[in-house]
């Protein structure tokens, strides 16, 4: 490959940096339009209830109401409650204080049906109904088998089975809340909103609304970042029903204790595992029992759960006999959905303390135990038996563990005291993530300007990474531009832009990447024959260099893309589509064009010191790696790497929702009590990251994507909890209390 | 109980409810109590120019006799050096006055609750929630936002110093982080690290990463 001149280039800055530092940037709310009406909702008050009549009639007369709607007259409400905070009814006012005042107002008149909170529970035969499916409460089941799980465990010498979970119930928590402003013209209307994905959304709320998407007009330009959250439209088809209704424009915007029962979750995890190995540390056979909570969300994404998990379960690790069987379980608690990967940070949970409890029991260094069976680029999908288009997940654990001392560290469960009292632990766990569902509809349009810039209007709304900037990497790279010459133009705006295809799942940098290149080498085609034609020389003879056409055979032959462009009399559009996932080169045993897998992998290893009086953990070092293939976008890379990093402190020792058994409230509905990492809680001098960029045979210029992945190895505390004690708490978080009840003190 | 009590009641709307609803256990400051007293029909005197009675819509026979809940007065704010002549509500917040009055859409409200500080303001400079100030309690003082920061052609140098080391991803958070940045550098024009965090303790952020922010305000001081 050329030597690259833009892309990874660390100095390249954020194209909408100057946007951002003074505010100028648009999030969804950020619009006055005169007559502007408030939004708040009534949240149900039961964990399960059906409603059996609803009054509106003193809310809609309250002075200053304009609109209200429930289950009668807008879809996103229902007449079934599932959860509590789940909502009834909705108020448009003048401002906000108003809307809630006449929330009050409301009579309703509630059947209150028994519920079930906790997944076990939900699971048993004669549990109360969720009231997600008529079905039941296991939502779904589904099974995978690979090889001969029983030949595999009679080869085996060494055995472990445990039950691992369940794992925490996190909300994603984004500083912007979900929000949105919606107003009609005539049958058109015109939502802003923050979307993960704008154009599948502009068709969901079409669906939703039965309305052509030609009569949608919907822009997301900030997202406060969405982290999987931002999947689902439900805020912005409110405001534009209650818009309708009210005849003026409306703005839907959550508070935090609204969002944090109303917004989406991760789905908690749980498995039964049972491994078999041989003496030598081969794994032979892995059956797993998996179980995923999906709370009381009615949505047909939740029915394929925990097979999310099989990442880490069934491919992470060589195993030729494998059986996973899968249950999604509802409960009457808040929707879930996806939270910063699929099933990964879950699946990583159970299956990595399941490959410590082995090592141990090999009596094998938990490293060398996982370098002896993690997959390489030699080992294809295993169930799918498809190469892998690049793979260093060995490259990531190697690297977090030398940096943080590994070797020198490690020790026997229990076996060493600090100073002043405290055990001392060491952890390591890894984690692989499917990027880019690359056969999605995502394309690029791009134009040239008559001075030779290149704008490009992006059909991805903003989020935090910077996806917009890294594309623009590829499009000048490809284009032989500078790097300032390639700017974003209009983004996430669906009536200009073409479909960016999504940005959930993780797929936006490899994705819609993949169409910039080729949208840019569209453009390029165009201005060689542009550039020839001005030249008088030959297509053939011509080529792009350094920002100029020139004549192969005569290069002193040139003219620059900007004089080509002022001299041209048709505009230049460049138009590209992504591509299937399948390998853009040969790779050892696979050739182009094959079918492939990508996968950003990364590692986590941090080394604790627990006070076993307190039950407080002190975070003493840390160390992540992260395969992400070609590094495109630097400045954001890092950024990712970094705030993962912090994340992982937050999942692995406090950040958590509770709900009230008794009644299913959400306890703890705000970022004190549902506490984030914090500026007080993170110490950058104690973590180390780096990126590993391995040349991804598929993505555009070897480019995998990041989204903070690392984070799904917050599991690595758990296995540096046992190192130090001896004792496993295999739920998440880690909270004093628990670690007091593992140590028997509590 | 007076009349207009009265009225409330039958609505369902005590005065302690209504207390609680306009924010005012919150606020909680001397003129939010006088702007709830004028708004039950007491008689303390605002520092405000005019009160205007909010007009008594006509309503149905389930509401009749709904009085004003919120008294709409004239008040003065002074943002960013200039001052504005605002119709409030006495219950509406900084922030959505800020926003939806004024149209100063750098303040974000992140959470709504004292929690986040998305919503951070300067007033006679020192960083306040916006969301957990009512409006009439910034009367007579300097609000400054980011708006105010610099003329958004030449940055200033905290928002120089956030594009050069990256201080941001999504830019929710930054304008609150920037705000409370300018008056730590201010009081303190070359700060330390940890200078910086505990400055900037009560401000959230899950997705730049902590360090680059700390990075760009130490270097706008350096």
């Amino acid at each position: 490959m050329a030597e690259l001149k833009v892309i990874g280039n660390a100095q390249n800055l954020d194209k909408q940096s100057k946007l951002v530092v003074t505010a100028k940037l648009d999030f969804s709310a950020d619009r006055n339009f005169p007559g502007k009406l408030f939004t708040r909702i009534l949240p149900s008050p039961y964990a399960h209830a059906k409603i059996k009549s609803i009054d509106t009639s003193q809310a809609d007369a309250y002075p200053g109401v304009k609109a209200t709607c429930t289950y009668n007259d807008c879809p996103i409400f229902s007449q079934t409650l599932t959860y509590w905070g789940q909502e009834v009814a909705a108020v448009a006012a003048v401002d906000p204080n108003t809307a809630a005042r006449a929330l009050e107002l409301i009579k309703v008149e509630y059947e209150i049906l028994p519920f079930v909170l906790n997944p076990d529970d939900s699971f048993k035969a004669g549990a109360a109904s969720v009231g997600t499916w008529a079905e039941g409460n296991v939502t779904t089941e589904t099974k995978q088998n690979r090889g001969d799980v029983d030949a595999g465990f009679a080869q085996a010498n060494t055995i472990v089975e445990d039950t691992i979970g369940w794992s925490g119930y996190f909300h994603h928590n984004c500083l912007e809340p979900r929000s949105a402003v919606a107003y009609w013209v005539g049958e058109d209307v015109y939502i802003w909103t923050c979307s993960q994905n704008p154009s599948a959304h502009r068709s969901s709320v079409a669906n939703v609304l039965k309305m052509p998407q030609s009569r949608i007009h919907l822009v997301s330009h900030g997202t406060g970042v969405a982290q999987g959250e931002k999947t689902t439209q439900e805020h912005a088809i409110l405001a534009a029903v209650l818009a309708k209704k009210a005849g003026a424009p409306v703005e839907t915007h959550l508070n935090r204790t609204e969002y944090m029962s109303m917004g989406r979750h991760q789905y908690p995890g749980k498995g039964t595992l049972k491994m078999g190995c041989k003496s030598d540390g081969t794994i032979v056979a892995i059956d797993a029992t998996l179980y995923a909570d999906v709370g009381g969300d009615t949505d047909p994404p939740s029915r394929t759960r925990a097979a999310g998990y099989h990442p880490e379960t069934r491919e992470q690790y060589i195993c030729a006999n494998n059986r996973n069987q899968n249950y999604d379980i509802a409960t009457n608690k808040p929707k879930t959905g996806y939270y910063r990967s699929v099933g990964d940070p879950t699946g990583s949970f159970i299956m990595e303390i399941m490959i410590d409890q082995m090592a141990y029991k090999l009596n094998m260094d938990p490293v060398q135990f996982r370098l002896k069976n993690l997959i390489t680029l030699a080992n294809p999908h295993q169930d799918l038996n498809r190469p892998y288009s690049s793979v260093a997940l060995k490259e990531c654990l190697q690297w977090a563990a030398d940096n943080i001392g590994w070797s020198s560290k490690f020790h026997a469960p229990g076996a060493k005291t600090l100073s002043d009292g405290r055990l001392h632990g060491i952890g390591i766990a890894v984690s692989n993530v499917a990027k880019g569902a690359l056969a999605v509809s995502a394309a690029s349009m791009m134009h040239l300007t008559k001075d030779g810039k290149v704008y490009n209007n992006a059909g991805i709304a903003r989020a935090a990474g910077g996806t917009n900037s890294a594309v623009c990497h590829i499009i000048a790279e490809v284009l032989t531009l500078p790097y300032d010459d390639v700017m974003t133009g209009d983004w996430g705006n669906m009536d200009v832009c073409p479909e960016g295809g999504g940005q959930n799942g993780s797929m936006r940098t490899i994705s819609y990447g993949a169409a910039c290149q080729r949208g840019a080498e569209d453009m390029k085609t165009q201005i060689i024959a542009a550039g020839a034609a001005q030249l008088g020389i030959d297509v053939a003879d011509a080529d792009l260099k350094d920002g100029s056409v020139y004549s192969k055979s005569n290069p002193t032959k040139t003219k620059k893309i900007s004089e080509i462009a002022a001299a041209n009399s048709t505009v230049l559009v460049g138009r590209g589509y992504t591509w299937a996932k399948v390998l853009q080169r040969d790779i050892p045993g696979f050739k182009a064009g094959t079918a492939c897998e990508t996968k950003t992998m990364d590692a986590c290893a941090v080394e604790i010191a627990v006070d076993t009086e307190t039950g407080e953990i002190e975070v003493l070092s840390m160390t992540n790696a992260d395969d992400c293939g070609k590094v495109i976008f630097r400045k954001g890379a890092e950024g990712q790497i970094e705030a993962g990093s912090e994340h992982i402190l937050a999942q692995a020792l406090f950040y958590e929702q509770i709900h009230d058994q008794a009644t299913g409230a959400v306890l703890n509905p705000g970022f004190l009590d549902n506490k984030v990492t914090t500026f007080l809680d993170w110490d950058d001098t104690r973590c180390k990251n780096t990126l590993i960029e391995s040349d991804d045979a598929c993505g555009p210029f070897g480019c995998k994507g990041l989204g903070e992945p690392v984070l799904n190895a917050y599991v690595a505390f758990n296995n540096a909890f046992y190192n130090a004690t001896g004792k496993w708490i295999k739920t998440a978080p880690i909270t004093p209390a628990k670690v007091l009840q593992a140590l028997g003190k509590a | 109980m007076s009349e207009k009590e009265r009225e409330n009641e039958t609505l369902g709307l005590s005065r302690r409810e209504f207390l609680k609803d306009a924010g005012l256990i919150v606020g909680g400051a001397t003129v939010g109590s006088m702007a709830f007293m004028s708004a039950c029909g007491g008689t303390a005197e605002k520092t405000a120019t005019q009160t205007v009675t909010k007009t008594v819509i006509s309503t149905g026979p389930a509401t009749t006799g709904v009085a004003e809940t919120a008294t709409l007065g004239l008040y003065k704010l002074n943002v960013n050096g200039n001052d504005y002549w605002v119709q409030l509500e006495t219950d509406w917040s900084l922030v959505f006055v800020l926003r939806n009055k004024l149209s100063m859409f750098s303040v974000k409200e992140g959470c709504s609750l004292g929690e986040c500080g998305s919503c951070t303001v300067l007033v006679d400079g020192v960083p306040m929630y916006s969301c957990l100030m009512l409006a009439v309690e910034a009367q007579g003082k300097k609000i400054t936002t980011v708006e105010g920061l610099s003329n958004g052609i030449t940055l200033s140098k905290i928002q120089q110093s956030f594009v050069d080391n990256y201080g941001f991803q999504c830019g929710y958070c930054t304008p609150g982080m920037m705000l409370a940045a300018k008056a730590l550098l201010d009081a303190n024009p070359k700060p330390t690290q940890d200078d910086v965090r505990q400055a900037l303790a009560g401000h959230i952020c899950i997705c730049t990463g902590y360090t680059k922010i700390l990075d760009s305000v130490v270097k706008a001081g350096g």
